[in-house]
């Protein structure tokens, strides 16, 4: 398994640039177009579910891609001080689309981190 | 890549064509521009999503303001030409069945 760590200022304006550097890694790593474009939205939602929620924006985003033969395992961590409550979760565009796009999701909001897994069409 | 708009007015409708991304850094622009011409100009909205890369949650978030606000006024929202991958998001949240939306 590779690992690679993507450590970026908290800011909208680099939002592209955290998309740009997942559809290389996803490319790199053989998934389809449609499963890039997946990967791409769904980091891209939890990065602005964080924007949104989490007003503090002094620190930085924290992005850890685990490439795995048949998966990609992505945890992305605000590394902002704050509290997130369960009640962002609901009713929130964010949320349905990771949910909806991901394989596996997993939200640990007293860290402030948001797990999800993709894994390459034809491998369960 | 970033977000240009173009526009083109018509006697009642102005068609605006989006290229490159609506995003949480982009989508306030492409709000004030769209606000601003129905304020100038009072009449149908048509978005033309041929050059449309890419758009986040910000940007169906402002997509419903700009219905809303047509709305208010009795006017109409129509969108068009959305690549398969854009209007994926659209069934996800369900705004294809909010939207007018063609091919």
């Amino acid at each position: 398994m590779d690992k690679v760590l993507l450590r970026i200022p908290k800011k909208s304006e680099y939002m592209s640039t955290i998309r740009l550097t997942s559809s290389a890694l996803s490319n790199l790593e053989g998934f389809n177009i449609d499963e890039i474009e997946d990967i791409k939205v769904v980091i891209s939602e939890i990065c602005t579910f964080f924007i949104n929620n989490l007003k503090n924006n002094s620190d930085d985003f924290q992005v850890n891609y685990e490439i795995f033969p048949d998966k990609l395992v992505v945890t992305v961590k605000d590394l902002n001080e704050g509290r997130l409550s369960g009640d962002c979760l609901k009713d929130n565009m964010s949320i349905m689309i990771i949910e909806s796009l991901s394989d596996t999701y997993n939200y640990d909001l007293n860290n402030k981190a948001i797990t999800f897994e993709k894994s390459k069409a034809g491998i369960d | 890549m970033s977000l240009e708009i173009e526009n083109k007015i018509q006697d009642n409708i102005i068609e605006i064509k989006p290229i490159g991304e609506v995003d949480i850094y982009t989508s306030p622009k492409l709000k004030n521009k769209i606000f601003a011409l129905i304020d100038e100009r009072n009449t149908n909205i048509l978005i033309d999503g041929e050059g449309l890369e890419y758009i986040d949650s910000t940007g169906l978030g402002v997509l419903m303001s700009i219905y809303k606000k047509l709305q208010e006024k009795g006017l109409n929202f129509t969108i068009i030409n959305l690549k398969p991958n854009i209007y994926k998001l659209f069934d996800i949240t369900g705004l294809n069945k909010v939207f007018n939306i063609r091919e």
